[in-house]
């Protein structure tokens, strides 16, 4: 049977006094791969940083773990990866600095991860060898996803929190990238996505009415 | 060395008719900021002219440590105003930081260069430690500033370090690294071309005041030393103790 990892009871927001969406329930079991949708401006962001615990809903409860993510967000984090929709590195990283600067953490310290290791994962994505002495920031779209989808993988966590991960990438890379995450059966993963592919993949669609 | 009468001073003033023109014509907002900065830089010359000629002559040990203590406290609130931070806030970190950078170059100065009954005289305590926290200043700011506006604007880099497990101090690194890498690359450029392009403040014044050059070169060297180490430190420990109260 498997195991009930986040349980998002009644939750609700408001942006500026407009409320973005009321009464919001689901659980996500190990080996779910959900995804939310909704309107652009509907707050599918918003649930994700709540899952990360940086938001805390107006009403309701989220349980991770076993843990109240209102006042347990420091411990229930270890179980999360995330990948933002918008991230930016120094201009002189290369993309090999900001794969291995997670992994200079001491909380993933036990984690070894090889520039071999990471060229394997770039052979699967559809990534050319040489991007990874490349600088990050002249990457294009869809590689500096695919990166980011990397370093999620690569930290091993019980739950990936994907924001957007597929929007930039053709429909080539869409299918590897699916294959990789989503046929993935040890991987739970909660998305927001727009991308219709992705979503018809997912076993878990949560949709937001404000 | 040769006096200058007070209306060849005021003659010289006038080149200032250059900037106003140019600031003015670009229409770039900073002629009212121009006179006020050389309006307070006039009376505050004038009135440190005063005191420092009392305090000279006084030559007393506790008010030469209070004038420091006064230049620490004058330098903090620059620092905290010109970074835009909130002064309530970040007042006492950055102070701590001025301190710790006048109290590690005022032991090496006091104990290792000069004999330290020499040291605390007024005539040595009050320009050197006055150039050390002065020349801290700048570098400083843009340290500080740099550190506070990234992570307001990349809040989200700050939140995906603590994502992937990142502890608070692991998280700001970059942060700090950044900040330092832009505050001190202008500086060691300056250090580099020192005495190839330019001739320091404090060296050609002695020079214009009779002393030795190979002297005034010496007092240069340490001089430099001092406030670069002073400004590092500076920065580092308010950052640090500033990451600690937020």
């Amino acid at each position: 049977m498997r195991e009930k990892l986040v349980i998002v009871d009644n939750i609700s927001m408001e942006y500026l006094g407009h409320p973005l969406f009321q009464d919001l329930s689901f659980d996500i079991y190990e080996g779910d791969k959900a995804v939310i949708k909704g309107s652009s401006g509907s707050g599918k962001s918003t649930i994700l940083n709540m899952l990360c615990g940086f938001e805390n809903p107006l009403g309701g409860s989220i349980t991770a773990f076993n843990l109240d993510l209102t006042t347990h967000a420091d411990k229930v984090r270890k179980y999360f990866s995330w990948l933002p929709q918008d991230l930016s590195f120094p201009d002189e990283d290369t993309v090999f600095d900001v794969i291995k600067f997670p992994f200079s953490f001491q909380a993933n310290s036990h984690l070894q991860v090889s520039k071999e290791d990471i060229l394997l994962e770039f052979d699967f994505l559809n990534l050319k060898r040489d991007v990874i002495d490349s600088k990050y920031v002249e990457l294009s779209g869809g590689e500096k996803q695919r990166v980011g989808i990397i370093i999620s993988k690569l930290l091993r966590r019980k739950i990936m929190l994907l924001d957007e991960p597929t929007s930039a990438l053709d429909r080539y890379s869409l299918n590897r990238v699916i294959d990789y995450l989503l046929n993935d059966k040890s991987l739970t993963i909660i998305s927001v996505s727009h991308d219709d592919t992705w979503c018809s993949n997912c076993n878990k669609i949560i949709e937001i009415n404000s | 060395m040769i006096d200058i009468p007070w209306q060849n001073i005021g003659v010289a003033a006038c080149l200032l008719l250059i900037p106003i023109f140019i600031l003015g014509y670009y229409k770039t907002g900073q002629l009212r900021t121009m006179a006020w900065s050389f309006l307070r830089m006039t009376v505050q010359l004038s009135l440190v002219g005063f005191y420092l000629e009392y305090i000279f002559d006084l030559d007393s040990i506790i008010i030469n440590l209070a004038w420091v203590g006064l230049m620490i406290i004058a330098a903090s609130f620059t620092i905290t105003k010109r970074s835009d931070i909130n002064i309530k806030k970040f007042y006492f970190p950055v102070m701590a930081g001025i301190a710790t950078n006048v109290f590690i170059n005022g032991l090496v100065f006091a104990y290792l260069v000069f004999d330290d009954k020499d040291f605390f005289a007024a005539r040595y305590i009050i320009p050197i430690m006055g150039m050390v926290i002065g020349n801290t200043l700048s570098s400083s700011i843009v340290a500080i500033r740099s550190y506070f506006s990234s992570l307001k604007k990349e809040r989200q880099k700050f939140r995906y370090y603590l994502m992937l497990g990142a502890s608070r101090e692991e998280a700001l690194f970059k942060f700090s690294s950044e900040a330092l890498k832009n505050a001190f690359s202008p500086v060691l450029a300056s250090v580099a071309s020192m005495g190839l392009i330019w001739l320091p403040g404090m060296m050609t014044g002695q020079i214009l005041g009779g002393s030795n050059p190979l002297t005034a070169i010496k007092y240069q060297f340490l001089i430099m030393i001092a406030i670069f180490t002073g400004s590092v430190v500076t920065v580092t420990v308010s950052i640090k103790l500033a990451q600690k109260s937020k």
